[in-house]
């Protein structure tokens, strides 16, 4: 089954299409963006989501590949729903941010890096998020959460799996 | 005009060259990885550094200020720059030899060696490699680098080359050449900061037909040539400088090769020619030089001397009542003018052709589809033979007409070059001709049938000129030692001719 | 000093993103003015007001804004920097949710004023939310007639669009940024040429910081000399600072250039959190040099006194380490970062910077020689001066300082043996 820009990525893509010069160089400024459409679309890039994007940005399939691996928010392997990226990077990390991630793995059961089995969350170690006055800060999908503890995670976790077994 | 001092040379310059080319053109060794004349520059090895400096000049005089032992006082930038990407400008002082400089260099070098494994007993590139020749240069033995050394997954690239990516260095020469030279964007830098890979697409493979190249341009044995893997150390090889010929481009070539046989070919920079570069169909077309040879004369398959051939096959000739020539454009300018000698004005026969190929027969003198060098016309000399007049005269037949039915002359003079042995469809009919010569570097199933049948040397064993399809003519000087009795193949029918006139 | 809140004006109040709210203040007065003035004249004010780059390398904005040759043939470009992602920076996040107009009032100004065409704001990745705040903004601009053909009838037509980049730090750097913009690797270019001459797409291209954008409507309205008369004779106007880490209130805070460190740290931001002793500051983000207590100490918060007491100011990223601070696992985490974010184009850094993390590893995980702490400043020195960009420098400028001011934790490591 290939892949495919759904009804509502197309239309988000038809504007970013307007942003640049109709020339080749400006369809490739479009690798970033349409690679952000397919990711929140299928969860993921894989090589062959790549190529798409390569068509329809009248690109390379490489030159979407180099793309994808050199920026650190493409996944290039699925993830859970909920992709928990903590931060702990200098201020976080003064002020808890491992202790926040191996709890998280603890709880979970799942080392940094993978899945949960019920596909809901996956966990992740990031780099500085930019929000260090509240520290530590916990980015899931797009949304930042801040001034974060134990027991607010335990919170948001049980928060999100309800959601999603609910 | 303007002028520019390197290490106390000073050199006028005119444009904006850059201070390497300016430096190498006039005999300063700058060290360099990344940096290509055919590629745009990237900048990424920061092995060519220098200092750029400008004299000190007194405000009130305009004089250059000096010190005092009289050298011009010059105040050089604290950081050393890259000589790559700078251009030079009038009244530029640069150092290529100083001791930060020096410091600079070994510091690149230990920096790649931190990471390079220590592969070169094994590794092909060993004998030509720069990084090697640098690393002795400046004085490597031992390198302070105690942690783990980055590994990449091996991946298949390429039916064409094998890489070793833990040698690579990262110039990213590799990368640059697919998508400016070849515009094919197969091969390019994936992922960031210590991972970088140069990498193809996952599944993929490059496809395109100049890959040798990119062997050439790795300074180290990232990428090695599959078929010369392991083949012969090259401090083992000979090498000598000819034409490729396996298209009507003629590129220059290096040929490497032990005793009598060829290991391998590479490009030789030709501006007008071929550039820096040739192609993997013409590079790894060179095995049919190295099998098959012919080293005898032979009459009716019979071992014999040139004279004794030579006399038969001139009696042949003066007997029959119709010849028909099927000459060839394998043969250098040199033997097409004795050939047509022989046949157009010893022997007089109308029935003349080099033409055996499609590309021939229509004067293809264009590249084949989104090639950069590969040729349609196989031969290397079609405008050479045509030049020489080895062409149907007032009535005559052409070559596909003559071997299509040899039984139309009473002789057939066929020399049979590897390109014609690659259609035996063509030649099936030849052994029913009345009278048969044959002249060949090769062995052929017809050598027993033919009445008489000459050993000729390849192009690469003696001298001569091709005429490529651009129509520059290139000379050749033998690079390797004639197989036995083989004769060239002007003197056989000189010697003809002689007899014959 | 208390704080002055020049672009910080209002923030708190949950009306501050939008347009109306900000016209109720001075909102867009600026661009009514400067569309009156000649392009010259404006960019002399800037020049004026002494306002200098806030992204981190603190050039000169009204100076930058001359590089570009207006007679040149378009299109020329404008870029705000929007990509913050040094560690401990987060001023420009406080702008872009709830300050985007006085942003984009400052583009158009500065557009106006170089004679350029279309504008982007590149936004780091992970500002999903932010973007959206600019976003929304964009279309109430486009909507008031500020952005598109013939801004307020003035002849200038000028276009913005905002440009989500995908998690990678590099491309804080300007022509990493212009590269990532292209769709392309962040991988910064060689320089010369510089995005005045070899921009975007190849065209002239002026690049500035969210920060400094904000700062030139005020700059407009009150004259470049108000805005210099409110710093230090070198550094004008007032600075957004993060600061962050062991103190009572981290947060942005906008104060004067000049500020005393001590006024600023206890007085504003509450001093060290816990009431615990102050250990090091690092003054500027992590690509700074830590400043023990007593260095930062008489310090004023502006570029030339913090280059005095032996760092740089950068982003104004302040992170307050104390007395409990393991300073090996500090530098061990920095240079982890460093490590990760390296784009790995040029031989010192790619190779340089994953050693020096491999070596502090080494280090923090009880395997370290005293060599190492020689290592670090030999390779220290071949990295910083032979980069492609100012990241060689970033990772070695730290290391070498915190391994020379603490020198004695670092031996501590590397005696003890320290199993995790």
């Amino acid at each position: 089954m290939s892949f495919a820009f759904n009804e509502v990525a197309m239309k988000e893509f038809d504007i970013w299409k307007k942003k640049f010069p109709d020339d080749p160089e400006g369809r490739r400024s479009l690798i970033i963006p349409a690679l952000r459409l397919a990711q929140r679309q299928a969860g993921w890039i894989s090589p062959e989501i790549a190529e798409y994007v390569a068509g329809i940005t009248g690109t390379a399939p490489l030159q979407v590949w180099s793309v994808v691996t050199f920026y650190s928010m493409f996944n290039r392997e699925p993830v859970g729903k909920n992709l928990l990226q903590f931060c702990t990077s200098i201020s976080c990390g003064l002020l808890g941010g491992e202790e926040l991630i191996s709890h998280a793995c603890r709880k979970l059961g799942i080392e940094e890096g993978k899945t949960t089995d019920d596909g809901i969350f996956t966990v992740t170690e990031v780099e500085c998020l930019g929000a260090c006055g509240n520290a530590p800060v916990l980015q899931v999908n797009d949304r930042y959460h801040e001034n974060m503890t134990i027991e607010k995670l335990d919170a948001l976790i049980n928060e999100l799996r309800n959601k999603e077994q609910g | 005009m303007a002028s520019i001092t390197i290490d106390g040379k000073i050199i006028d310059f005119s444009g904006s060259p850059r201070v390497i080319d300016i430096a190498l053109e006039n005999g300063i060794d700058i060290p360099y990885f990344c940096y290509h004349p055919a590629l745009t520059i990237s900048g990424n090895c920061r092995m060519c550094v220098v200092e750029i400096g400008t004299r000190q000049y007194d405000q009130k005089t305009g004089e250059a200020m000096k010190d005092p032992d009289g050298n011009d006082i010059v105040s050089y930038m604290s950081k050393p720059q890259i000589s790559c990407s700078q251009t030079a400008a009038d009244g530029m002082v640069v150092r290529t030899r100083s001791e930060k400089i020096i410091e600079s260099r070994k510091a690149v070098l230990e920096f790649i060696l931190a990471n390079h494994p220590l592969d070169c007993p094994v590794c092909d590139q060993a004998g030509e490699c720069i990084l090697q020749d640098y690393a002795f240069q400046y004085g490597f033995a031992k390198s302070r680098f105690i942690e783990q050394k980055r590994t990449y997954v091996r991946q298949k690239i390429s039916e064409v080359m094998t890489p070793e990516m833990n040698r690579c260095i990262h110039c990213d020469r590799c990368a640059r050449f697919t998508s400016e030279i070849v515009h094919d964007h197969s091969f390019a830098r994936t992922k960031r900061g210590n991972r970088l890979e140069l990498a193809a697409f996952p599944g993929k493979i490059i496809t395109h037909n100049y890959q040798g190249n990119m062997v050439d341009i790795c300074p180290v044995g990232a990428l090695t040539l599959t078929d010369f893997r392991f083949k012969s150390r090259t401090w083992f090889l000979k090498f000598g400088l000819t034409l490729c010929a396996s298209c009507g481009k003629g590129c220059n070539v290096k040929v490497s090769f032990k005793d009598s046989r060829i290991f391998r070919l590479k490009p030789v920079y030709n501006e007008k020619v071929n550039g820096y570069w040739m192609c993997d169909y013409g590079r790894l077309r060179y095995e049919f030089l190295n099998t098959n040879r012919r080293d005898t004369h032979l009459v009716k398959g019979v071992k014999t001397n040139l004279a004794e051939a030579v006399k038969t096959a001139a009696e042949i000739i003066r007997t029959a009542s119709s010849i028909g020539v099927v000459a060839s454009a394998a043969e250098s300018c040199e033997s097409c003018d004795a050939l047509f000698n022989l046949s157009a004005n010893i022997v007089q026969t109308p029935h003349i052709d080099y033409r055996i190929e499609d590309a021939q027969v229509k004067n293809d003198h264009s590249l084949r589809r989104e090639e950069l060098l590969l040729a349609n016309d196989p031969y290397p000399n079609s405008s050479g033979a045509e030049k020489s007049g080895l062409l149907p005269g007032h009535g005559g037949m052409t070559a596909l007409e003559l071997l299509a039915d040899p039984r139309k002359v009473d002789l057939l003079i066929v020399i049979l070059d590897d390109k014609i042995l690659e259609h035996p469809d063509l030649l099936q009919n030849i052994s029913g001709a009345g009278n048969l010569i044959i002249a060949s570097p090769f062995i052929s199933k017809w050598d027993a049938a033919a009445d008489v049948s000459f050993a000729l040397k390849s192009y690469t064993e003696t001298s001569g000129s091709f005429i490529n399809i651009d129509g520059i003519k290139q000379n050749f000087e033998p690079v390797m030692p004639p197989h036995g009795d083989a004769e060239d193949t002007a003197v056989i029918f000189n010697k003809l001719a002689g007899i014959l006139r | 000093m208390p704080e002055k809140r020049i672009i910080m004006d209002k923030m708190e109040d949950s009306r501050s993103p939008l347009l109306e709210f900000y016209r109720s203040g001075e909102g867009y007065l600026a661009l009514e003015k400067a569309l009156k003035m000649q392009p010259d004249e404006i960019i002399n004010e800037v020049k004026e007001s002494k306002l200098r780059g806030r992204g981190g390398a603190g050039f000169p904005v009204g100076m930058k804004w001359t590089f570009i040759k207006r007679e040149l043939p378009g299109p020329k470009y404008l870029i705000c920097n929007a990509d913050e992602g040094e560690p401990g920076t987060f001023k420009d996040r406080e702008i872009l949710l709830k300050k985007p107009h006085m942003m984009i009032e400052g583009m158009i100004i500065a557009a106006y004023a170089m004679g350029l065409d279309a504008g982007y704001i590149y936004v780091r990745g992970e500002f999903a939310e932010p973007c959206g705040k600019v976003d929304y903004a964009i279309e109430e601009a486009y909507a008031a007639g500020y952005l598109g053909n013939n801004i307020l009838g003035s002849g200038f037509s000028f276009d913005l669009y905002t440009y989500l980049g995908a998690g990678a730090y590099i491309c804080g750097e300007e022509s990493a940024l212009l590269n990532s913009l292209e769709g392309k690797q962040g991988m910064p270019r060689l320089k010369p040429p510089f995005p005045a001459q070899y921009g975007l797409y190849g065209r002239p291209t002026t690049v500035n910081n969210v920060e400094s954008f904000a700062a030139v409507p005020p700059i407009i309205i009150n004259g470049g000399k108000w805005y210099a008369d409110i710093g230090t004779p070198k550094s004008g106007g007032t600075k957004m600072f993060s600061i962050s880490g062991h103190v009572a209130r981290p947060g942005v805070y906008e104060i004067p250039m000049g500020t005393p460190w001590k006024e600023f740290f206890y007085d504003i931001a509450g001093g060290v959190k816990d009431k615990k002793r102050l250990k090091a500051v690092i003054p500027g983000g992590s690509s700074t040099a830590v400043l023990t207590a007593d260095e930062i100490e008489n310090m004023t918060m502006d570029y030339e006194s913090c280059i005095a007491c032996g760092s740089m100011l950068g982003s104004g990223a302040v992170i307050v380490l104390d007395e409990t601070t393991d300073m090996v696992k500090v530098l061990h985490r920095i240079l982890k970062f460093y490590a990760n974010e390296s784009c790995g184009q040029c031989t010192p850094c790619r190779e340089g910077c994953d050693w020096f993390f491999d070596i502090i590893n080494r280090i923090y995980y009880g395997q370290g020689r005293m060599e190492d702490l020689d290592m670090f400043e030999t390779l220290g020195k071949n990295i910083s001066p032979t980069t492609i960009c100012a990241f060689g420098e970033s990772f070695v400028t730290p290391t070498l300082s915190f391994i020379r001011k603490f020198r004695n934790e670092f031996t501590g490591y590397i005696e003890k043996r320290r199993a995790e």
